[in-house]
């Protein structure tokens, strides 16, 4: 994140603040996919932080911080929605989950990061796929680093018992 | 597989286990975008630089006030009028604290059945209750006890797996916040709704009057002693006093978009909307603004609260998609239910978040 569009966007430059926002609208995705599933919410979810973010940047006191502070505003409104409108699932309506991975091996990944619980999931997405350092994971979800490397850790355990158990299992179908 | 190859599986897999940002959500951002031109921000800024100044003054005085706040706080409900609440027999239903305002009306109107479903497993049972189902949408009250002291995340990592009479049809599906009762006890509340048409077969679907629903709940599990999975089969049957399905022919049309109700189903406890849409403007017309939505008035002007929507399935044109949500249930029955579409909007100088009515497709559905 380039530091001096951060700060031209805290003084008020529309464009540089569109510019980072635009930056960070997967990793935003990424997220909001996880918590609310509905594209309808996400969508929701990300134009209010959106909104938030350019009315209150200029309370951003360290630039550096700006994408921690996006998806942490971002969180808080996913959350609100989760509290305010129940915990949305539309079966009808989910899009493919593992319509982006074509792959056998990234499907069956992607399977199991999918059945892991929403903490250790957000992690796993923030740290592995959007490639975040574990310090900002941890700034963002209000968390300390420990925690963040508990539940990596944690989260690793459970994808390898399952990936573990589904190469068994083949195993077994293909001894057969 | 050891942890590093597991690491480097990830690493490897990163691009594969991205979802690309789909177009409407790419559009509705890109609509946000434009907008922020007309948020005035140097306004919101002169506020926030006065409200700094008035922050330091005014934090005594706060502190005095919640101390005060506190003592008269710790007085609102003396035991005797808790006592008396008791008494009222819809108080201490579960739906009526925890649920919304149609499932409370639910519960009065003796819609929920009094049927309890557990299965224990080595000290930790799970009880499925209050069972409601009006023909639009199915509630019940998931309770999970413990022998010990239950951590929250036992109901963190709940899950559901329903099926009617044996079929995962397409249904839309939602679960209450997770609630608890006490160290041991902790409460979810589950919502189902038929989702009015199954694109697969484009065919018409709906549950049926009556069914068997099996579910299957999940809440972590237990190495060495229980998989966390406790499944049920549970007799459903519609019980929907004083039920009106209405339907309209009538359809509204603005530019290339028309608006038909399909439906409109009225219980005590829900009011399920049945809208197809039709769209052939190729995408132009509600650009970035993909997602109407539908607010609910009665004749004076008393919104019904939304629950949720099963989204929108596309129906045999291409261009006409029949979207199914559903209200909390009237109070009373109304004479007229008016169907006002809108879209979610950000406008004005301090950005406010906004309702864009679309007059020309506005439908009033008289009820008998």
């Amino acid at each position: 994140m380039d530091i001096q569009v951060v700060i031209r966007a805290i003084q008020g430059d529309r464009e540089a603040f569109t510019t980072l926002m635009r930056q960070l609208e997967s990793p935003m995705y990424a997220i909001a996919k996880q918590m609310l599933q509905r594209d309808e919410d996400c969508a929701d979810a990300m134009q209010e932080t959106i909104l938030s973010a350019y009315k209150s940047i200029h309370s951003l006191r360290e630039p550096a911080f700006f994408r921690t502070w996006v998806i942490r505003i971002l969180i808080n409104k996913c959350n609100r929605m989760l509290k305010q409108r129940d915990h949305l699932v539309s079966l009808t309506n989910i899009p493919d989950k593992h319509s982006a991975a074509d792959d056998y091996g990234g499907m069956e990944l992607r399977e199991a990061i999918d059945n892991l619980e929403l903490p250790m999931r957000l992690v796993v997405i923030l740290h592995y796929v959007q490639d975040l350092p574990i310090k900002e994971v941890a700034r963002m979800l209000d968390i300390s680093v420990g925690t963040v490397k508990s539940r990596l850790y944690r989260a690793r355990e459970k994808l390898l018992r399952w990936l573990d158990f589904s190469e068994e299992v083949e195993d077994t179908y293909e001894s057969r | 597989m050891n942890q590093d190859r597991l690491t480097h599986t990830l690493h490897e897999h990163k691009d594969s286990l991205t979802d690309p940002i789909p177009d409407t959500i790419r559009e509705s951002l890109d609509h946000t975008y434009e907008q922020l031109e007309a948020v005035d921000i140097h306004s919101i800024r002169s506020r926030y630089r006065s409200r700094r100044r008035f922050k330091r003054a005014g934090l005594s005085a706060a502190a005095v006030l919640a101390a005060v706040g506190l003592v008269i706080g710790s007085g609102v409900v003396s035991p005797a009028m808790a006592s008396t609440l008791k008494k009222i027999p819809w108080i201490n239903s579960l739906y009526e604290q925890f649920g919304d305002a149609g499932l409370a009306a639910a519960s009065r109107n003796g819609m929920v059945t009094e049927e309890t479903y557990s299965l224990m497993k080595a000290g930790r049972t799970v009880t499925i209750s209050n069972v409601m189902y009006d023909g639009a949408r199915l509630s019940a009250v998931v309770k999970v006890q413990g022998e010990k002291k239950l951590p929250d995340y036992v109901i963190g990592t709940f899950s559901v797996k329903a099926k009617v009479n044996g079929e995962q049809g397409p249904y839309s599906f939602s679960m209450g916040v997770p609630k608890r009762i006490d160290d041991k006890t902790l409460l979810r509340i589950i919502n189902m709704g038929h989702a009015g048409y199954d694109g697969s077969t484009e065919q018409a679907y709906e549950f049926p009057d009556k069914f068997e629903l099996s579910l299957s709940i999940g809440i972590a599990k237990r190495k060495g002693v229980d998989n966390g999975i406790y499944d049920f089969k549970i007799p459903i049957e519609k019980n929907a006093p004083g039920a009106i399905v209405l339907t309209s022919s009538e359809v509204k049309k603005y530019d290339e978009v028309t608006l038909s109700i399909e439906r409109l189903e009225i219980t005590p406890a829900t009011i399920h909307l049945v809208t197809l849409l039709g769209n052939s403007s190729k995408g132009d017309l509600f650009s970035g603004r993909r997602f109407l939505r539908y607010a609910l008035f009665d004749e004076s002007g008393n919104e019904f609260n939304y629950i949720y929507g099963g989204g929108a399935i596309a129906v045999g044109d291409k261009d006409l998609s029949k979207g199914t949500q559903d209200y909390e249930g009237p109070v009373t029955m109304p004479k007229a239910i008016i169907i006002k579409p809108y879209i979610w909007n950000i406008e004005g100088k301090d950005g406010k978040e906004s309702r864009d009515y679309i007059k020309e497709l506005e439908i009033t559905i008289a009820v008998p």
